[in-house]
């Protein structure tokens, strides 16, 4: 299995320096661009004048620590003007971003910008810069309005490498396909495979077909070759519709696990026709979509008055035939998709309101938030999260049972995190608690059942506590236990010892310009 | 008590490691045993000659009262091809393994040597230290969790000549720390190798399969083995004090079973039905930490156990100890604050010493324990508690490591079969320990299952590809949960359930993992099995 890996555009920022010291403003015709695309009718120069260079400064936060500062880094990407002040780049351009120039192309100039819209699920954003003149005349790209087919040649521009001048690959659409998208982690969109060069840079740039886009390529293969992947047009046509309100929500789920009814006993006793029609649900996630809606057991025969195809699970929607998952890419939040079902052998119509799933983010990469944690005795609690396992190197497979519980059985509505304890800062009040110490997740504090980690702070830093703070891990050995008498020298003790700012953290979001300023206070 | 699983799984595999050892050494050249210290190999070596001498001569046979035990007069190679069923398509057995080791003469036809040698054999073989004769052995006692099995001759009247000059080792008084020990051995040319070693420590382990641990001596030694490293008898003078269990050359370390183990062992395998060590199920926890032991209403410093888990079948549970109490003296025996006993030969030792390694099922011990009362004040109880192995026995999933015939049923190409600790650990392997969640759920809820009857938990681990499973192939394992409506207790029940005659076609099997319900017409499962026993699967169930 090839493994997918987004293009790192991160370069030393003085390596930068010099290659913008040594070039010169250029213009396409240096390139020879015009004689390659000779059939094209418009002007090129100014086609390739909305293409531009982001520089990005970001501070990747320490999931590991998460009360440290995390790592100030820089890097490139590219971007295309699509409208009046919107620029569009990948997510993974402009993710953890503290400080967004944007160059135009064949000028040194650098204009201050910033993130409008961001959809990390899709790895795509929309920046918009401090000051539109310097791209007064600049014709914003005009988007394809379908897929291009198999062997359709395509061009991708860009400024790989951290150039300052433009970058034209061009090649053809090698596949159509889902494809897993490396910057959420766990999220596969609808991609289109080109063999046109697409290297660390080029992400954000377009893909086009003529003078139309037709995507943006986003990553690459690392141990194949002339595999570069682009975001097709409904993956963007979804991102650009679910902003219209200002609000961008991701996307949903239906929340069931469903399997196809080809077995002719099956079939028969489930008292279907042999026609190849319906879908068992087979599970109904609780806390998703479909929870109260529909139930484990129910056939689904059509959605959206359109007949489900067993075998396939797919759709035959508007001419197109178009898969459940696909279908449900189509959607957005507050959706109402129209189901016809039969249960306990009774034909009903109902609808879904098609929602964003909660329980699937604790698998998808965190961007732009600031770690929640908590330290108490020097345990650090810190919520179940992809950052979060991996900043602390513990395998899902450790708490499997609790996140099947949480994604499927109905956590997700009583909880608002699953917490763990990630390590222990040594000190005298806890010299005897390692061995007991456990990745197992905390089930309750002084008798009572953990909800999420602003719980687990409520509990542990009550005005008044008990002789005894007891914590309980799930499943495991003995009960945690500290002398409260002594918890707050230690809490003191232990901040200072390893440099914590504050013991807690309850809220992910970063700090913003207006509340930042010094006479705020 | 303390359960160690994970280096339990480890044991598992070190049998693959005692296997290819015996390759190497195997074709070792003979100057490996220049290590062995010259005077008792220059005798032994006086020994062999003599012996031929008198065989020349065919002088009348010695008094066996005058031959001394020796590698040569009381050992016999042994030689195992083992094969057990491969418990993940049960139907077929695996691949063929073959162990080598020694045994060890005990008189009344009775020879001792490992567990480890001798699982799971199609084929034994005893050889006489002078290779002159071989004979078929068959296993009469076999303790996988203590390492421990004795063998007898097959053919006992026909082969009663192999008996005839081997002179039997007594098992001596157990030694001290610090003690002198001698690790006999034999090589292929029939040359007895002495080496000395030390006891020089002890430890707790498993000595081969998963299990609550026993006290294990460690000896240093500079020993190679000559046969893997398993059932080497370790002597104090010309008795036996123990049986190596590995043999780590790069350590120069032996690990060995203790003289009580064997001894218990022999005592109980003697007096004829060969039951096992007791267990107790306790997973229990040293109580070091003094704010926990102040929450406990215990002293600061002291020593005691925690009992941190402690399931219903316990003996410990049945004799009245519950999760939660400090286990603080065991037949008046101190446990201190590191869990351990002190015992007169070995110093500090795990408290299983007492009722594992040194007690038999039935037997009583006494157990001292404090227990934090309604109001919060820990208060001292007496328990008498009658050791059983009932932690194991009465366990849903079966323990043992070794089933010589596991049960299997496919219907319609549907593999059902129970879960057992052998399925678990063939299954670990495969998944790298990374159990699917269906079945972690089913082990967590075990005390739930045997209350609602189940006595076996089954799975449907696959869908053989047929015409009666299209559409049931992509399935995942999952634990099987009614057949037709009715909960299923075991596999019985379930072949049961799916034999009764009716005149339904349709049979409806529920499990834990999507499609969560299958269905399957008697007609077509007829015709898969039908065609499954013809091409592939000779027998379709093994009850």
């Amino acid at each position: 299995m090839n493994i997918t890996k987004y293009l790192p555009c991160l370069i030393l920022a003085n390596l930068m320096a010099i290659t913008h010291a040594q070039e010169t403003a250029t213009t396409v015709a240096e390139f020879g661009v015009e004689n390659l695309f000779t059939s094209q009718t418009e002007n090129l120069s100014n086609l390739y004048n909305g293409v531009v260079k982001i520089e990005v400064d970001s501070l990747t936060p320490n999931y590991a620590s998460p009360w440290s500062t995390g790592r100030y880094q820089s890097g490139t990407g590219t971007g295309f003007l699509i409208k009046d002040n919107l620029f569009m780049t990948n997510a993974h351009v402009v993710r953890n971003g503290e400080r967004i120039y944007v160059s135009m192309y064949g000028d040194t100039r650098k204009i201050p910008a910033k993130v409008k819209f961001v959809a990390h699920d899709a790895d795509l954003a929309l920046i918009e810069v401090e000051d539109m003149k310097p791209f007064k005349g600049v014709k914003p790209f005009e988007f394809s309005k379908t897929l291009p087919n198999l062997e359709d040649e395509v061009r991708v521009i860009g400024y790989p490498i951290g150039g300052a001048r433009l970058s034209v690959t061009r090649g053809v659409v090698s596949r159509i396909d889902f494809t897993h998208y490396a910057h959420p982690r766990n999220m596969e969109h609808l991609t289109l495979q080109v063999d046109a060069a697409i290297n660390p840079g080029n992400s954000g740039g377009p893909a086009l077909m003529g003078d139309k886009v037709i995507g943006v390529a986003f990553q690459g293969l690392t141990n194949a070759n002339s595999t570069g992947y682009v975001i097709p047009i409904p993956v963007i046509q979804h991102f650009l519709a679910d902003i219209k309100d200002g609000v961008y929500d991701g996307y949903v789920d239906l929340g069931i696990r469903t399997t196809p009814i080809l077995n002719p006993a099956m079939r028969t006793a489930l008292g279907l026709p042999n026609d190849d029609k319906g879908l068992l649900i087979g599970k109904v996630m609780k806390g998703g979509s479909a929870d109260g809606v529909l139930q484990n057991g129910d056939i689904l025969l059509k959605v959206k008055g359109y007949d489900v195809d067993s075998s396939s699970g797919s759709v035959t929607l508007d001419g197109q035939k178009i898969s459940m998952k696909e279908l449900i890419e189509r959607s957005f939040k507050n959706d109402k998709l129209p189901l016809d079902i039969i249960r306990n052998g009774k034909p009903m119509k109902i609808t879904v309101s098609l929602q964003p799933s909660r329980a699937k983010t604790l698998f998808t990469a965190e961007y732009d938030k600031m770690p929640r944690y908590v330290v108490f005795g020097g345990l650090v609690f810190q919520p179940i999260q992809l950052n979060v396992l991996g900043a602390a190197k513990i395998s899902p497979a450790e708490v499997s049972l609790d996140i099947e519980d949480y994604q499927e059985n109905g956590g997700v509505k009583e909880l608002e995190d699953l917490v763990i304890i990630t390590q222990v800062l040594d000190d005298e009040v806890n010299a005897r608690l390692s061995d007991a110490v456990t990745q197992a997740v905390v089930e309750k504090i002084n008798g009572v059942k953990v909800k999420g980690l602003s719980h687990v702070y409520q509990l542990l830093y009550e005005e008044k506590l008990p002789e005894y703070t007891i914590i309980e891990l799930k499943g495991t050995n003995r009960p945690l236990i500290f002398d409260s008498k002594t918890i707050e020298a230690a809490n003191n003790r232990i901040a200072k010892t390893y440099n914590i700012p504050k013991n807690a953290r309850l809220s992910s979001q970063i700090p913003t310009q207006a509340n930042a300023q010094p006479n705020n206070r | 008590m303390l359960n160690q699983t994970i280096a339990n799984h480890m044991k598992i595999s070190h049998l693959i490691t005692i296997g290819s050892l015996v390759l190497t050494t195997a074709c070792e050249p003979r100057d490996t045993v220049s290590g062995a210290p010259a005077k008792p190999w220059e005798n032994a070596l006086k020994e062999i000659r003599a012996q031929q001498q008198t065989a020349k001569q065919q002088a009348p046979k010695p008094s066996p009262v005058t031959k001394p035990a020796s590698p040569i007069n009381s050992m016999v190679g042994i030689n195992a091809t083992n094969q057990g069923y491969a418990m993940l398509s049960p139907w077929n057995k695996n691949e063929l393994q073959y162990s080598y080791g020694f045994g060890i003469y005990i008189g009344d036809g009775t020879f001792l040597t490992t567990a480890n040698i001798v699982y799971s054999n199609s084929f034994l073989e005893l050889t006489l230290a002078n290779g002159s004769q071989t004979v078929s052995g068959v296993v009469t006692a076999f303790d996988p969790e203590a390492n421990l099995a004795l063998i007898r001759l097959k053919n006992e009247q026909k082969d009663a000549d192999f008996l005839k000059d081997l002179v039997p080792v007594k098992i001596g008084d157990a030694p001290k720390l610090g003690d002198e020990v001698k690790l006999w051995q034999f090589n292929d040319d029939g040359l007895p190798i002495i080496t000395d070693g030390r006891l020089l420590a002890t430890e707790s382990g498993c000595p081969f399969t998963m299990c609550e641990p026993f006290v294990l001596y460690n000896v240093k030694s500079s020993v190679t083995a000559l046969r893997g490293g398993g059932s080497n008898p370790i002597m104090v003078g010309d008795t036996l004090i123990g049986i190596s269990t590995s043999i780590q050359p790069t350590n120069q370390k032996v690990l060995s079973l203790t003289t009580p183990l064997i001894k218990t062992f022999l005592k109980q395998a003697q007096a004829g039905k060969y039951v096992g060590f007791p267990t107790d199920g306790a997973e229990v926890t040293p109580l070091t930490d003094p704010v926990f032991r102040k929450y406990l209403g215990l002293p600061e410093t002291g020593g005691g156990l925690y009992v941190a888990n402690l399931p219903e079948t316990s003996s410990f549970y049945q004799a009245g100890v519950r999760k939660g109490d400090v286990i603080e003296a065991i037949n008046d025996q101190v446990i201190d604050s590191r869990g351990l006993i002190k015992d007169a030969n070995l110093g500090p030792v795990s408290a299983n010493f007492l009722f594992r390694d040194t007690a038999v099922p039935g037997e009583t011990i006494t157990l001292k324990i404090k227990r934090k009362n309604a109001q919060g004040i820990s208060e001292a109880h007496t328990i008498k508690a009658k050791l059983n192995r009932d932690s194991v026995d009465k366990d849903i999933i079966n323990q043992n490591p070794f089933i010589s015939e596991p049960t299997y049923r496919i219907y319609g190409g549907l593999v059902f079969m129970p879960i057992t600790q052998a399925f678990l650990n063939d299954l670990g392997a495969m998944a790298k320990s990374n159990l699917p969640n269906t079945i972690r759920r089913t082990l967590n809820d075990k005390e739930k299952l045997k209350k609602e009857g189940v006595t076996e938990p089954v799975v449907l681990l696959t869908a053989l590809p047929t015409p009666a499973t299209l559409g049931y192939t992509q399935m995942t394992l999952s634990v099987v949960k009614k057949i037709n409506g009715v909960n299923i207790r075991n596999l019985a029940h379930l072949n049961e359930l799916l034999d009764k005659p009716g005149t339904e076609d349709i049979q409806t099997i529920e499990i834990t993992e999507a499609p969560y319900t299958l269905y399957m017409s008697k007609k077509a499962a007829a015709q898969a099995d039908f065609f499954i026993q013809m091409r592939a699967i000779p027998k379709l169930r093994r009850d």
